[in-house]
C-alpha cells in the first residue's frame, strides 16, 4: 500500500505480513544517507504482563537492560560488523519501544540484513549479564547528576500515582542488580515477536527490492514465534499524587518543573493525535515566545531563555510541562498560576492562534529535511498509535472553539504539580 | 557529496558562499563574524550575540520579533558566539522554509531582511543599545555562566582546558566570566558592536534551492564596507610538556567525570592533520574505538568515553564518567592503551574502518543543512579559500597510512589530568 501527502509531497509504503509484522519505506531520493530502524513495541512502561496464565512483575529497566545485552555476540563485536560495512548502528529504549537503528551511505542491503541478523537473536551468560550491570549503573548514575533530569523525573512522580511513566527508563541501581539471565530471555520470548514488531527503512532506496530483502531474512524460526502476551497497566487515577517537592543540589540558578496532569484519553488514533496536537499549539500561544506572557517576565528578569513549555502524551498518559531555570521559582508557579487565571477571564488571542498554527506548519515541513528526524518522528507516532502523515490535515481541521474548549478543561490547577532543584 | 558550491568575494570583509540544493524543504542563511578569543572581548561577543534579539528598528521588541518569525511559517533565527581554537566566531543563523513549498516566493528577500535587521539595525536609543535591554541581557548572561556547572559531563571538560590554558585565551569560557560580564557598561558594548562592524570579517553562507546570482545581488545591499578587516594570528601550541599537572574538585555528584588533555603539535594546516583525526577516533571516538572497548565491554569501568579534539590548537581530550575510587586503573589503562599504540601502532583494518566512517560521516553532512555549513566555514577558516577543495580532502584520507596514525600517537604528550569527584 502507497500512502501520499500532497502538502509534504511524501510518501511511503506499507506491507503488513500474516503474522502481524510490518514494515514501511519512506523513499527519499538524493539523500545520500539510508536509515532503518528494526524496533519493537517494548518500552520502559511494559514490565507486567500476563503470560500462559502467569502474571509477570519484572524489575524496572529490564527493557533497557535487554537492549544493550541484544549487541553481544559469541565471536565478533557487532559494532566491528557494522564498521567493516562502513555503517553505524546504535539502539535507544524509550517508555513505549526499543528500536535498533542503522544508518550508513553504502553497503545498505549488507547492513539491513546484518541488522535483522542480530535483533532476531539473543545471546546472552551469566557473566555478560553482571558486567553489563556496571555499565548500566554508570549510565544510571550520569542522569543522576543532570539536575534537569532529576526536576523532570520528580514532576512525573507528583503527576502519578502508580503509572509506570515516573520511573526511569533505565530503572534504578536497585532494580537493575535484581535482574536475571531468565527475566531477559523471558521478556525477549515475549516481545520480540512479529506482532509487535516493525521495520522502518528510509532513503534513496528501491521501494520493491528493499521489501523482498527484508521478507527474506526474516527467520523461519522469528515468523513462527508466538504472539506477545497482554500487557497490565495499573489504573491511574486523575489527581495528581503530590503538590510539590523540592530537592537539594547546591545549584547557582534553581530549576522548576511545572506539569498538569492530562485526564483525557481518546482510543481513536485521530483524535488521540489531534489532542496533541491542541495541546502543543496551546502553551506555545500562552507560553511561548511570541506571548504577552513571556515578553512580561523576560522583562522583569522571571524567566530567561531557557524557559520552556510543552505537552508530551502518549495512549495511556499525557502531561503539560514547563520548565525554567529561575531565581524565584515561588514568584514564577504564582506568575503561572495567575496567567491561567487570566486567559480562562479574557480569553484566548485568536490572531495568536493562527500565527502558532502557521508556525507549525512551516516546522512540521521543515522536519522533513532530515531523514534521521522524520525516522524518529515517524517510529514515536507509531508506537503512540499515531499516523505521520495524519498531522498537517488534523493541524489544517482545528478550530479556535476546540483550543477554547481544551484550555478551559485541560488548564485545571487543580491537577497540577511543582518539583524544584535547588 | 555535494560540490556545487560558489564562492564569491563581495567585497575586502564579505566573502558569500552559495551552497545550490533542491532536496530540503528549507533554505538556510548563516552569517559568521570573525573575532579572535582573548579575555577582554569573550563576554563583549556573547553579550552582543544576546543584545542583537532583542529588537531592531522595524521590530522594536522580541516579542515582535518572534511574531514576525512564527508568522513566516516559523522561521527559525538562533544567534551564539563560538570558539573554535582562538577564534571567537559570532554567528547568525536563519532557517526559513523554502518558497516553492508554501507559493510564496518572497521569502527569502524576507529572509534576508529579517537577518539584516537584526545584525545591522539593532533598537537603539541616543546611539547606545536601550539600557533596559542591556541590563536584562547582562543578568541572564552572568545566570548562564554561573549554570555551566549543571552540565557536569562538559563542565569538566571546559575545567580541564581552563587548567592546561591557565590565563592564557584559549583558556577563556566561549561566554566569559562573570566579573567581565558585570563590568561591561552599555556604551563599551556599543562601542565594541560599532568596531566590530567597521573591522570584522563577515562570511555569509546560504545554502538552498536558490539562484546564486540573486543571492549575490541581495547580500550585496548589506552594509558591510568596502575596507580590510583587521586581521589576527591564530596560536597552535607547539610547546612540549615539562611535567603532567594533576587537578581535583569536588562537587555533589555521583559519578566523576575525568579528562585527560594532550598536546598534539597538530594543527588544521599540519600534514599529519588528516591522520590525527583518524588517529583520535580510534583512540576514543565511537563505539569501534579501543577506550570504548577495553574501559567499557572488557572492564566495565565506564558508561561513555570520548576524544574531542581542536584543531585551530593542537589539543586534544579524553573523557569518561567513572566511579571516584577507579580513577587510577582508568587512567593507568588509558596511559597503557595509549603506549600500544605509540609502539604497535593500529592495524590494517582498524584504519580501513576509521576511513570509511569518515568518508560516510563527510558524505552524510550533506543532509543535514546547518552542520553542512558549519562544516565549509570551519574548513575554510584560517586557509586561503582558492586552495580548498573538497576532493582534496578526500583524497588525503585515503593516503593515510599505518604510519602516519603511528606518528600521530607518538607525538601526543599528556599535559594534565582533570578528575571532578564527589564530595
Amino acid at each position: 500500500m502507497e500512502y501520499y501527502n500532497q502538502l509534504l509531497d511524501e510518501s511511503y509504503h506499507k506491507k503488513t505480513l500474516d503474522n502481524g509484522f510490518k514494515i514501511y519505506i519512506l523513499p527519499k531520493r538524493g539523500y545520500t544517507k539510508k536509515h532503518a530502524f528494526f524496533c519493537t513495541e517494548y518500552g520502559s512502561l511494559y514490565n507486567q504482563f500476563e503470560k500462559d496464565g502467569k502474571t509477570y512483575d519484572m524489575p524496572k529497566g529490564i527493557a533497557h537492560f535487554l537492549e544493550h545485552k541484544i549487541f553481544d555476540e559469541d565471536q565478533t563485536s557487532i559494532f566491528e560488523t557494522f564498521a567493516e560495512l562502513g555503517a553505524s548502528v546504535n539502539a535507544f529504549t524509550n517508555y513505549f519501544a526499543t528500536c535498533y537503528t542503522l544508518s550508513t551511505v553504502d553497503h545498505f542491503e549488507e547492513s539491513l540484513v546484518q541488522l535483522l541478523s542480530f535483533v532476531q537473536r539473543l545471546n546472552i551468560d551469566d557473566d555478560a549479564v553482571e558486567k553489563e550491570k556496571k555499565v548500566i549503573i554508570q549510565e544510571l548514575k550520569m542522569y543522576d547528576d543532570q539536575p534537569q533530569w532529576l526536576a523532570y523525573t520528580e514532576m512525573l512522580k507528583g503527576l502519578y500515582h502508580d503509572h509506570p511513566i515516573q520511573y526511569d527508563i533505565g530503572g534504578s541501581i536497585e532494580s537493575v542488580e535484581a535482574i536475571t539471565k531468565e527475566d531477559l530471555e523471558i521478556c525477549y520470548n515475549s516481545f520480540y515477536v512479529p506482532n509487535r514488531m516493525m521495520l522502518f527503512v528510509i532513503g534513496d532506496v528501491d521501494i520493491e527490492e528493499t521489501f523482498a530483502l527484508a521478507e527474506a531474512h526474516l527467520t523461519e524460526e522469528f515468523m513462527k514465534r508466538p504472539m506477545a502476551p497482554k500487557i497490565i497497566l495499573p489504573d491511574e487515577p486523575d489527581d495528581i499524587s503530590k503538590k510539590f517537592c523540592v530537592n537539594e543540589m547546591g545549584l547557582p540558578c534553581p530549576i522548576l518543573y511545572m506539569g498538569i496532569k492530562d485526564r483525557t484519553f481518546y482510543d481513536d488514533t485521530k483524535a488521540r493525535l489531534k489532542k496533541g496536537i491542541i495541546s502543543k499549539l496551546l502553551t506555545d500561544l500562552v507560553f511561548g515566545k511570541g506571548s504577552d506572557f513571556y515578553e512580561t517576565h523576560y522583562d522583569t528578569g522571571l524567566i530567561n531563555a531557557s524557559f520552556s513549555s510543552d505537552f508530551s502524551y502518549g495512549r495511556t498518559f499525557g502531561y503539560t510541562g514547563i520548565s525554567a531555570e529561575t531565581k524565584e521559582p515561588e514568584l514564577l508557579v504564582k506568575a503561572i498560576e495567575d496567567e491561567i487565571e487570566r486567559v480562562k477571564k479574557e480569553g484566548l488571542d485568536q490572531d495568536g492562534f493562527e500565527r502558532i498554527r502557521k508556525k507549525m506548519i512551516g516546522r512540521h515541513l521543515s522536519s522533513f529535511n532530515s531523514t534521521q528526524y522524520i525516522a524518529n518522528t515517524f517510529v514515536n507516532y507509531y508506537m503512540k498509535g499515531i499516523e505521520l502523515f495524519d498531522y498537517l490535515e488534523t493541524l489544517e481541521k482545528i478550530t479556535f472553539k476546540e483550543i477554547e474548549d481544551r484550555f478551559l478543561s485541560h488548564f485545571d490547577l487543580k491537577y497540577s504539580t511543582v518539583s524544584l532543584v535547588k | 557529496m555535494n560540490r556545487s558550491l560558489e564562492s564569491y568575494k563581495i567585497n575586502a570583509r564579505m566573502n558569500l558562499y552559495v551552497i545550490q540544493t533542491k532536496k530540503f524543504k528549507t533554505d538556510l542563511i548563516g552569517v559568521y563574524i570573525k573575532q579572535p578569543l582573548n579575555k577582554h572581548e569573550a563576554s563583549l561577543n556573547a553579550l552582543l550575540t544576546r543584545i542583537l534579539m532583542r529588537g531592531t528598528v522595524k521590530y522594536p521588541s522580541a516579542k515582535a520579533l518572534n511574531i514576525q518569525l512564527e508568522s513566516s511559517y516559523g522561521m527559525i533565527m538562533v544567534s551564539d558566539v563560538v570558539k573554535y581554537g582562538e577564534h571567537h566566531i559570532l554567528q547568525f543563523k536563519l532557517q526559513f522554509p523554502n518558497g516553492k513549498h508554501l507559493l510564496e516566493n518572497h521569502i527569502f528577500n524576507d529572509a534576508l531582511e529579517l537577518v539584516e535587521e537584526v545584525i545591522f539595525h539593532p533598537l537603539m536609543e541616543k546611539d547606545h543599545f536601550i539600557e533596559d535591554y542591556f541590563q536584562q541581557e547582562k543578568d541572564n548572561l552572568v545566570d548562564e555562566i554561573e549554570s555551566r556547572i549543571n552540565d557536569k559531563m562538559s563542565y569538566a571538560l571546559e575545567r580541564c582546558i581552563e587548567c592546561m590554558y591557565d590565563n592564557r585565551p584559549y583558556s577563556e569560557y566561549v561566554y566569559g566570566n562573570v566579573d567581565r560580564v558585570k563590568a561591561i557598561t552599555v556604551d563599551e558594548l556599543t562601542k565594541h558592536y560599532h568596531h566590530i562592524l567597521e573591522t570584522a570579517q563577515f562570511d555569509i553562507c546560504v545554502m538552498g534551492d536558490l539562484n546564486p546570482d540573486e543571492v549575490k545581488a541581495s547580500i550585496q545591499r548589506l552594509p558591510v564596507s568596502h575596507v580590510e578587516s583587521s586581521d589576527y594570528h591564530m596560536m597552535c601550541d607547539y610547546n612540549h610538556v615539562s611535567e603532567i599537572r594533576y587537578f581535583s574538585e569536588s562537587l555533589n555528584i555521583k559519578q566523576g567525570k575525568l579528562v585527560l588533555g594532550y598536546k598534539t603539535q597538530i594543527c588544521q594546516n599540519d600534514p599529519l592533520y588528516e591522520a590525527s583525526v583518524l588517529a583520535y577516533h580510534i583512540f576514543g571516538g565511537g563505539p569501534n574505538s579501543r577506550l570504548f572497548h577495553e574501559l567499557r565491554e572488557e572492564k566495565g569501568l565506564c558508561y561513555y568515553v570520548f576524544a574531542k579534539s581542536d584543531r585551530f590548537k593542537g589539543c586534544m581530550f579524553i573523557g569518561a564518567g567513572i566511579e571516584d575510587e577507579h580513577q587510577v586503573i582508568v587512567e593507568t589503562s588509558i596511559h597503557d592503551s595509549l603506549q600500544r599504540l605509540k609502539e604497535e601502532g593500529i592495524t590494517k583494518k582498524e584504519l580501513q574502518m576509521a576511513v570509511d566512517e569518515m568518508f560516510s560521516s563527510i558524505a552524510s553532512l550533506s543532509d543535514f543543512p546547518n552542520s553542512f555549513i558549519n562544516f565549509y566555514y570551519t574548513e575554510l577558516l584560517g586557509r586561503p579559500l582558492d586552495h580548498y577543495d573538497i576532493d582534496d580532502m578526500l583524497y588525503k584520507y585515503q593516503s593515510i597510512t599505518l604510519d602516519d596514525i603511528k606518528a600521530v600517537y607518538q607525538k601526543l604528550e599528556l599535559d594534565t589530568v582533570y578528575m571532578l569527584k564527589g564530595e
